[in-house]
C-alpha cells in the first residue's frame, strides 16, 4: 500500500518534471522570442515615425501586423505630444526651462485613429514626441502554466512588452 | 555615451566621414593624407560646389553651379567666348516689364529703383516690412519690443526711427544712426543712405527687393537664351575627364534644362530643371562621398572595408532640399558581426536657403494676428482671414537679448501666435506648387483623387511669391560676386 502510494507520487512527480517543466522553459522561450519581435517592430514603426514626421495608416497597419503575426493579442498605446509654442510667445521675460514655456498637448490611441481613419495619415513636426507602449492581452502558454502552478500572476499582468519613444527629428511632408 | 570604453578617441576610429551639406556645395570631413607630415590626419576636405560640366559642339564647354534654389552660376566657354555670370533662373515669359520706377539724381549720377513689376497675373510691389527689435539705450536700460521698418540692402538690415527720417542699423543691441551729418559715410554706406531716402515715401520705407528679384531673374534667364543654353540638355553633361554621365538619378531625356516655359518653370517642383538639379548634386555627393569613405581605408588600422550605404530616396528628399549634416558609423565589432549605421539630420531654419517651405503667411481675423503656412486649409478655405504679409520662417524664432548677466530679454521680430491647424498640428495643406502656379488642387475623397480646386487665391500669391522673391533676394550671397548690384 504504502509503496503503491509513492510510486503513484514519484510517477506524478516525474510526470511534472520530465513534462511539465520543460513545457514551461519552452514556452517562456517562446515568449521571450515574440518579445524581442515585438521590440524590434515597436523600434523599427517609432524611429519610421521619428525621421519621416509622419504617421500613415500603412504604417500603422503594417505594425499592427507583424506584431500580430507572434500569435498573440496585443493593446497598443499611441502617445503623440504635440509641441505648442504659442504660450511662449505671449510673454517676453521668461526663463526658457520655466514649466508652461513650451507646452505639449497629447493625442492618445483612440484619437490617434479616429485621425488616421478620415486623414489617412497624421503629419508631425520638428519637436514633437511619438511614444508606443504594446502589451500583449491574451494568456500566453506560459502565463496559463504559471498562473496553474504558481498562482502569481493575476489576468491583469503581461508577458511580452515592449516600448519606444522619441523626439521627432524632422517636419513631415504633407 | 555612459559606456567605458566607447570615448571620442576611440569612436573616431569608426567614423569614416561626416557631411556637411550647405546651400551652394558642401565639405566632407574625414582623413587625408597630410603630405607635409607624412601621415593621416582628421580634416575637413575643400569645399565642394553642386556643379556639372557640360560640353555642347566646339563652342560650348562650361561649368553650372547649382545651389538649392533656383539660384545658379556659369562659367566657361560659350559660344567660344569666356562667359562668367550669376543669377536666379525663373520662366521669363511670366514676368512683365517694370513699372514705377524712383530714381535718385544727383547732378549726372542716377540710379533707377523699380517699384512693380508682374509676375504670372499678380503685381509684385514694394511694401513695407516690419518687425519688432529690442533695443538697449544709452543709459543701459532696455526698451520693450518695439516695431520698426526694415529694408535690406547690401546684406544689411537698415531701420527707420518711427515717425523721423533716420535710419539705424542694428549692432549689438543698440542703434547706429546711418546719417551723413558730421561723418564722412563709406561707399557702401552712401549707396545704402540713397536707398532709404530714395525708398520713403510719405513717411514710410519700402522694400523692393522682390521687385529687384523678378526683374533680375528675368534679365538672368533671358541672357541664357541669348548664350544658347537653351539647346543644353542631360545627354551633354559629363565628368571631369569629360566623359559622358549616363546614370543620373532621374532622367530628363532631351528635355532642354535651361530653357524655360511654363512647362519647365523652375519655382516649380518637378521642372526638369530642378530634377536635373537635384540629379547632379546627388550625382556630385555620391561621388564625392563614396570616394572619401573608400579612402578611409587606406589610413585605418580597422579590418573592417568602410563603404558608402545606399541612401534611401527618403534620405536624399532630405538632404537635396535642406541643410543637412549625414554622419556614417561603420565597422564596430559586435561579437561576429559589425554595427552599421548613418544618421541624417536637416535644419529648416537657417539664413543660409529660402525653401517654398521658408515662408509664413500673417493673417488677420477679429484683430486677432496669427501665423499660417501658406498652404493652410483655414486660411484658403475660409474668406474671413485677412492676409496682411509674409516673412521668413526663421523671423518667427525667438531671438535673446542679454542686458547684463541674469537678466535676459526675449522678443520675437515676427510676434504671432501660430496656428492650431497647420503650423502647432502640422495637418493636412494645400501643395505649395499650387499656389505658386494657380492651380491648387484638393482631394475629392469619392473619387479618390485630386481636383482642380476653383478658389481666388490672388492676395495669397501676391503675398507669398513676394515674400519668397523678397526672402532670396535679401539672402546673404556668398557666391553673389557677378551679380552687379
Amino acid at each position: 500500500m504504502g509503496d503503491s502510494f509513492i510510486t503513484i507520487i514519484a510517477i506524478f512527480l516525474a510526470a511534472v518534471l520530465m513534462f511539465v517543466f520543460p513545457l514551461m522553459a519552452m514556452s517562456e522561450r517562446t515568449d521571450d522570442i515574440s518579445e524581442l519581435a515585438v521590440q524590434t517592430a515597436t523600434t523599427d514603426f517609432v524611429d519610421n515615425v521619428r525621421t519621416t514626421g509622419k504617421l500613415t495608416t500603412d504604417d500603422y497597419d503594417k505594425f499592427m501586423e507583424t506584431i500580430a503575426s507572434t500569435g498573440n493579442s496585443f493593446d497598443v498605446d499611441i502617445e503623440l505630444q504635440i509641441l505648442d509654442e504659442n504660450p511662449g510667445v505671449k510673454t517676453t521675460q521668461a526663463e526658457m526651462t520655466k514649466i508652461g514655456e513650451n507646452l505639449y498637448y497629447k493625442l492618445y490611441t483612440s484619437q490617434v485613429e479616429e485621425k488616421l481613419d478620415t486623414d489617412k495619415r497624421i503629419t508631425l513636426k520638428e519637436g514633437d514626441m511619438v511614444s508606443v507602449t504594446v502589451r500583449n492581452t491574451n494568456q500566453t502558454i506560459s502565463q496559463i502554466l504559471k498562473n496553474f502552478f504558481y498562482q502569481l500572476s493575476g489576468n491583469d499582468t503581461y508577458q511580452i512588452t515592449a516600448q519606444n519613444a522619441g523626439i521627432i527629428t524632422v517636419n513631415g511632408s504633407k | 555615451m555612459g559606456a567605458s570604453g566607447y570615448d571620442q578617441d576611440t569612436l573616431k576610429e569608426y567614423i569614416p566621414a561626416m557631411l556637411y551639406t550647405m546651400y551652394d556645395g558642401y565639405y566632407i570631413y574625414g582623413k587625408y593624407f597630410n603630405y607635409t607630415i607624412n601621415q593621416y590626419q582628421y580634416g575637413l576636405k575643400p569645399y565642394i560646389y553642386y556643379s556639372c560640366r557640360y560640353i555642347y559642339g566646339n563652342n560650348y564647354d562650361f561649368v553650372v553651379n547649382y545651389t538649392l534654389d533656383n539660384s545658379i552660376t556659369i562659367y566657361g566657354k560659350i559660344n567660344g567666348k569666356y562667359v562668367t555670370d550669376s543669377g536666379y533662373v525663373i520662366n521669363p515669359n511670366l514676368v512683365g516689364s517694370v513699372e514705377n520706377i524712383v530714381s535718385y539724381v544727383k547732378g549726372t549720377y542716377r540710379k533707377d529703383y523699380p517699384t512693380k513689376i508682374s509676375y504670372d497675373g499678380v503685381n509684385i510691389e514694394k511694401e513695407i516690412l516690419t518687425e519688432q527689435l529690442v533695443v538697449i539705450a544709452e543709459n543701459g536700460v532696455a526698451i520693450n519690443p518695439t516695431s520698426y521698418e526694415y529694408v535690406k540692402y547690401n546684406n544689411q538690415k537698415i531701420y527707420k526711427e518711427n515717425g523721423e527720417n533716420r535710419y539705424f542699423y542694428y549692432k549689438n543691441n543698440t542703434k547706429e544712426y546711418l546719417s551723413d551729418e558730421g561723418k564722412v559715410l563709406r561707399d557702401d554706406e552712401i549707396t545704402e543712405l540713397r536707398y532709404v531716402q530714395t525708398m520713403t515715401e510719405n513717411g514710410h520705407l519700402y522694400s523692393n527687393s522682390a521687385v529687384q528679384y523678378y526683374k533680375e531673374a528675368k534679365d538672368f534667364s533671358e541672357r541664357l537664351k541669348q548664350y544658347g543654353l537653351n539647346k543644353i540638355t542631360q545627354e551633354n553633361a559629363v565628368d571631369n575627364n569629360g566623359n559622358k554621365i549616363t546614370d543620373f538619378a532621374t532622367n530628363t531625356e532631351n528635355a532642354n534644362i535651361f530653357e524655360f516655359n511654363k512647362n519647365n518653370d523652375p519655382l516649380l517642383e518637378g521642372s526638369s530643371f530642378n530634377e536635373h538639379r537635384m540629379s547632379v548634386i546627388r550625382k556630385s555627393i555620391e561621388t564625392n562621398l563614396s570616394t572619401a569613405i573608400a579612402n578611409y581605408n587606406a589610413g585605418s588600422s580597422s579590418m573592417y572595408e568602410f563603404q558608402m550605404p545606399i541612401f534611401t530616396d527618403n534620405d536624399w528628399d532630405k538632404i537635396l532640399n535642406n541643410i543637412s549634416l549625414s554622419v556614417f558609423m561603420q565597422g564596430i565589432p559586435i561579437k561576429a558581426k559589425y554595427f552599421n549605421s548613418y544618421c541624417i539630420v536637416t535644419n529648416n531654419k537657417n539664413e543660409e536657403v529660402v525653401t517654398q517651405n521658408s515662408i509664413y503667411v500673417l493673417s488677420r481675423k477679429n484683430n486677432v494676428i496669427e501665423v499660417h503656412m501658406p498652404g493652410c486649409t483655414e486660411l484658403i478655405d475660409n474668406s474671413d482671414y485677412e492676409i496682411i504679409g509674409a516673412y521668413n520662417i526663421i523671423d518667427f524664432e525667438r531671438q535673446t537679448v542679454v542686458i547684463s548677466q541674469g537678466d535676459e530679454r526675449y522678443y520675437y521680430p515676427q510676434y504671432a501666435s501660430k496656428c492650431y491647424n497647420c503650423i502647432v498640428n502640422a495637418a493636412q495643406t494645400y501643395d505649395i506648387n499650387g499656389i505658386i502656379s494657380n492651380n491648387l488642387q484638393k482631394f475629392d475623397v469619392k473619387s479618390n483623387q485630386y481636383q482642380k480646386y476653383n478658389k481666388d487665391i490672388t492676395l495669397l500669391r501676391k503675398t507669398y511669391l513676394t515674400a519668397l522673391a523678397r526672402e532670396r533676394y535679401d539672402l546673404y550671397r556668398t557666391n553673389g560676386y557677378f551679380i552687379n548690384n
